[in-house]
């Protein structure tokens, strides 16, 4: 039989009061139809149907569901405190996460001191590098002589100048 | 006590709170567990226990002001939803329904026998369904959710959820009804 129009529109009416509450005047049209139509009927039986298999089923077994809750509140605390501890750690890395771009500069600041000074060191002129060389050529001459003479005499020029200074001193 | 106040007592470490709240919803979430996962029990399982543990470790984000129901049905949801990315379950749904578990609402044998035909139809229609009209479904029909609260746990309008639920609803009658016990033989 080839559904009526009046059937499309009623069993379209019985789906949507299973999802939201139908107007009176509706559910009144619906009743009225089935008593007369099976096929509606049999529609809405079918749904009432689904429903109530959907909503009787057996129960879990209750040993299961003890087991799994024995073991969750066996894991509350040791979760709790682990919960704990992460969050401090996490606090301890927000704290320092943001100082990160600090640190980096920091870092990067001492680098290029050390670079620019390595890098004038480097870049000092032969002349005054030929200059230094012969300063310390003849400091070396001096440290000669002034040891020669502290072995020749027992005492530097220096010593000797210093006993001079204190003799003219003593007789003036 | 509300199921709000008990979440409040959570986050405030009270095992006793925490307890309530497992006995209040564990066995509805398996129930919707085992049939979001094509009737595994034994995932269904792992997955309530991984739901409450969730529960436990996010407690602190849950917001005052806001229901646990639905938020409770969220986790589970995502948790589906990722195991739907890993596996397919739909293998499981050949083997998935017990027949001695089938609601007796005849009396005769041969009503019986007819029932449990279509409680296997069901299931079997139900797991054929993409997962986010199944969990629509079953949020629905199973679990007695508002539409509101459907929309919530699912992230989308209100609108949207009865659109859905329309065209499932429809679609299974329409495919069920041949398997109606009480079927007069519609051709």
């Amino acid at each position: 039989m080839k559904k009526e129009k009046i059937c499309l529109d009623i069993q379209h009416m019985i789906t949507r009061g299973k999802i939201e509450d139908l107007p009176r005047a509706d559910l009144a049209r619906i009743h009225k139809h089935i008593e007369t139509c099976p096929y509606c009927a049999v529609y809405a039986e079918t749904l009432e149907l689904i429903e109530s298999l959907m909503q009787r089923e057996t129960a879990p077994e209750e040993a299961i569901l003890v087991s799994i809750k024995e073991d969750l509140l066996a894991r509350f605390d040791r979760d709790l405190q682990t919960e704990h501890k992460n969050r401090f750690l996490g606090w301890v890395w927000e704290k320092l996460t943001w100082r990160i771009p600090v640190y980096q500069a920091g870092l990067a600041a001492i680098l290029m001191i050390f670079i620019v000074f390595a890098a004038i060191k480097g870049m000092e002129s032969p002349e005054k590098k030929s200059f230094d060389t012969e300063v310390n050529a003849s400091l070396a001459k001096l440290d000669t002589i002034q040891t020669n003479q502290m072995d020749n005499v027992g005492r530097s020029s220096l010593e000797d100048s210093t006993l001079i200074r204190i003799a003219v001193t003593t007789i003036m | 006590m509300t199921d709000e106040a008990l979440m409040a007592a959570i986050q405030e470490q009270d095992k006793a709170a925490f307890a309530e709240l497992y006995d209040r919803y564990a066995d509805r979430l398996l129930r919707f567990l085992q049939r979001m996962l094509g009737n595994d029990h034994e995932k269904a399982q792992d997955f309530l226990q991984e739901v409450f543990m969730r529960v436990i470790r996010s407690a602190d984000n849950f917001k005052t002001g806001k229901t646990v129901r639905p938020w409770i049905y969220a986790i589970s949801m995502n948790l589906c939803k990722n195991e739907y990315r890993r596996l397919t379950v739909r293998q499981n749904t050949e083997d998935g329904v017990d027949i001695d578990s089938v609601p007796q609402k005849a009396n005769d044998t041969e009503s019986q026998i007819d029932m449990a035909l279509f409680q296997r139809a069901l299931e079997a229609e139900i797991h054929k369904l993409p997962a986010y009209l199944r969990s629509t479904f079953l949020l629905r029909f199973q679990c007695g959710m508002t539409i509101r609260e459907i929309s919530e746990i699912m992230a989308c309008s209100q609108g949207t959820v009865k659109s859905r639920l329309f065209y499932m609803t429809q679609n299974l009658a329409e495919i069920l009804k041949s398997y109606n016990p009480y079927n007069v033989g519609e051709n």
